[in-house]
């Protein structure tokens, strides 16, 4: 079975969740802009408690699908449901439950802290909002800056303030588009430190990342996403072990070469690649690295090896790779 | 509904207040063609002109207290001949009269001159300074014709028979009260009211697509109206806040003046047209102050509403300043900005006909200087006209910009 065909509406059975209600719920959703085809076919499912990352390259769909979640787009075809409403028939009401980090931030840099979260009182509809207003605010470490004019913050701070304001009407869903982009490693600790801790109390994420390690870090399951297509979606370590085993070879550029030649055609090895220091395999899990070795042996000399697990990075890359249209 | 919409506006208010190069951005060109307007004034009006004092008789005395009282034509300076024949050299003054040392025995002779020195290509301001010599030997000679006579009518000032065989009977339909400046204030006001409401209204609207707050704004739960009206509502609260203040300080420097005749106004509305300073102005009349918030709120709203399709079309901080500031121009100049629209060229009026801003000078000038409010009927209809279509547009053209984004 394919990864596309697992993915595309499988249960979630090995979720440590998987009692939990579904919070949202994308079946069978196409959904285009002229000739481009943003989302196809894609079905997916969040459970709550969980943070689901989406993964994929630029124009894979990820904030596409963002926007069909929150209302923003209407899908071509299929169904979407948030928290058990569907979201083309009541739109508003699954709105007031999300709370959106948007790509860019979109913060009103001229005012203060406060006048930005006051002003998404008044659009959320909360009554006397201060006390809220400064709960988030400790929340997210900003209530001794609440009266600082927001041009004056750095981008992680943008980014946390932004948080707090995607919190303020306690909605059950947040959805983070990019959360970690352009801010500096600090803070981008800061900001996975506020979604587990956000997660430790029941909260369910979605969130869109190019950075594989922040899906890793971050997330109970990973959906991968490519040409508006859902390739893969499960727990960061099921799509590892899918990936297999990684063997990398330490040997001469010709003698790697030749190894190649011998090896890519074996049955297990799943996929190779010639790098700097020689040759990386991905071996299935009933292969024998040893066995591997002593074939790559036969053919020249090796100077080395060792296995170890795929990072996200590397099963991302053999998935997208597998998924390329030729 | 309400709370959004005042949320909205509350927060556009903030925002602008917040944006001193945008407020000095849609200001300043205003403020700088007020200047020229002034300057432009003041030199077509006044020329600086040297007066030298010969005579030392009680005629040339009063000759020269004559000259020296008539304000309206002259920057006059008083100097000795040698410091005047170099200011003349110099360009520094225009012309030199000069009241000869033997003026009061010419006078009994009946030979006596002023003599006036001219240095001026000009035709037009030559014609100036020699229409006001001429109205200076008239008042000495009858005071009737001259000065008093134009301030305060000929029946008034008829002290002395007239010497001539034909009086001058003028009727005044109504008072010559208004300088040409204060006349020309009036489209500065105009020019501002567009150029905060459209620059304004543009420079949100473009932002919110540039720094993705559209979609912050679309995001949020209960519909696009209450935030479109918002928009609208936040755009005329930060035009009133910049207008208001000049308005005021044009009202108690007197360059605004305002009809205060017969008056039955409570002091309240003078101190909401004029704000706290109101209490040292004359109370307006009622119609004029009823007219004077209407009109000025029919042209904040059409140029809100244009303001919006700006920036809902050109999505673009920068595009929207310059698209803004150069339509604010030339609805000044269209609008007959410079000039009253019947002086101009003729494919100018007929432009104009189309332009908002010529039916809002007009009618700010019959609120502020008419009695009777002749026309100001058509102008507030086409404005009112205007502003709805504009708000409407402006409503529809928004809503569908934030659903696709």
């Amino acid at each position: 079975m394919g990864p596309h065909a697992q993915a595309a509406g499988a249960p979630i059975s090995d979720s440590p969740t998987s009692e939990a209600a579904t919070v949202v719920e994308v079946a069978g959703v196409d959904c285009s802009f002229g000739r481009v085809r943003a989302l196809d076919g894609l079905s997916l499912r969040v459970l709550q408690g969980t943070v689901v990352g989406i993964v994929g390259p630029n124009g894979a769909g990820k904030t596409t699908l963002i926007d069909v979640i929150c209302g923003l787009i209407r899908p071509d075809r299929g169904t979407v449901r948030v928290l058990g409403q569907d979201v083309a028939v009541n739109a508003s009401a699954v709105r007031a439950q999300i709370g959106v980090l948007p790509q860019e931030t979109a913060l009103y840099d001229e005012v203060t802290a406060l006048q930005n979260l006051r002003f998404a009182a008044a659009l959320y509809g909360i009554p006397r909002p201060n006390a809220r207003i400064t709960e988030v605010l400790e929340l997210v470490g900003l209530n001794s800056r609440r009266k600082d004019v927001v041009r004056g913050f750095s981008g992680g701070m943008k980014r946390r303030l932004a948080i707090a304001r995607a919190l303020l009407h306690d909605p059950q869903l947040l959805i983070l588009d990019e959360p970690t982009v352009g801010v500096d490693v600090e803070a981008r600790h800061q900001i996975w430190a506020h979604v587990r801790s956000l997660r430790a109390v029941g909260r369910t994420f979605v969130l869109t990342t190019n950075y594989l390690d922040e899906a890793e870090a971050l997330c109970d399951r990973v959906a991968i996403l490519r040409a508006g297509k859902l390739i893969a979606e499960d727990t960061p370590a099921a799509l590892e072990a899918r990936t297999g085993r990684c063997l990398e070879l330490e040997c001469w550029h010709e003698g790697a070469a030749r190894i190649y030649e011998r090896l890519r055609r074996h049955s297990g090895v799943l996929r190779a690649e010639i790098v700097d220091f020689g040759l990386r395999l991905y071996l299935a899990v009933d292969v024998s690295p040893e066995d591997i070795v002593h074939e790559a042996r036969a053919v020249c000399s090796i100077e080395g090896f060792r296995t170890r697990s795929p990072d996200l990075a590397e099963v991302f890359r053999a998935l997208t790779a597998a998924s390329a249209p030729s | 509904m309400i709370g959004r919409i005042w949320g909205m506006a509350r927060n556009d208010l903030a925002v602008w207040l917040r944006s001193p190069a945008a407020i000095a951005a849609s200001l300043l060109p205003a403020l700088g063609m007020g200047v020229l307007v002034a300057v432009l004034t003041n030199s077509v009006g006044q020329q600086p002109v040297a007066l030298v004092v010969r005579g030392h008789g009680r005629f040339a005395q009063r000759m020269a207290r004559i000259i020296q009282g008539d304000r309206d034509a002259y920057l006059l300076e008083k100097m000795t001949s040698a410091d005047a024949e170099r200011a003349l050299g110099d360009q520094r003054v225009a012309a030199i009269i000069v009241i000869p040392e033997n003026f009061d025995e010419a006078l009994g002779s009946g030979d006596a001159a002023v003599d006036v020195y001219l240095n001026n290509v000009n035709i037009d301001l030559a014609d100036d300074i020699r229409r006001s010599v001429t109205r200076s030997v008239a008042e000495f000679d009858a005071p009737q014709l001259g000065l008093l006579g134009e301030l305060h009518g000929p029946a008034r000032g008829v002290l002395l028979p007239n010497p001539y065989r034909v009086a001058i009977a003028e009727h005044d339909l109504r008072d010559t009260n208004v300088s040409f400046l204060q006349y020309q204030v009036i489209p500065i006001v105009v020019l501002i009211v567009i150029s905060i409401g459209l620059l304004g209204t543009a420079l949100l609207t473009a932002r919110d697509f540039e720094r993705g707050t559209a979609k912050m704004l679309v995001i949020s739960p209960g519909g696009r109206l209450p935030l479109v009206i918002g928009r609208l509502v936040g755009g005329t609260l930060i035009t009133f806040a910049l207008i208001t203040p000049l308005v005021a300080l044009g009202f108690l420097t007197r360059y605004i003046p305002y009809c205060a005749e017969e008056s039955e106004a409570p002091r309240w509305l003078t101190l909401v047209l004029s704000g706290p300073c109101g209490w040292r102005l004359p109370v307006p009349s009622w119609t004029h102050g009823l007219a004077l918030i209407g009109l000025l709120t029919a042209v904040t709203l059409t140029t809100v509403g244009l303001g919006t399709l700006l920036g809902v079309a050109l999505r673009d901080a920068r595009l929207v300043t310059m698209t803004a500031l150069n339509g604010a121009a030339y609805m000044f100049f269209l609008g007959g900005g410079f000039t009253t629209v019947p002086f101009l060229p003729d494919w100018i009026q007929i432009v104009s006909r189309l332009v908002p801003t010529r039916y809002a000078i007009d009618g700010l000038r019959q609120a502020l200087f008419y009695p009777d409010l002749i026309g100001f009927g058509r102008d507030i209809l086409v404005l009112s006209a205007c502003a709805v279509s504009s708000v409407m547009l402006a409503s529809l053209k928004l809503t569908r910009a934030w659903r696709r984004r």
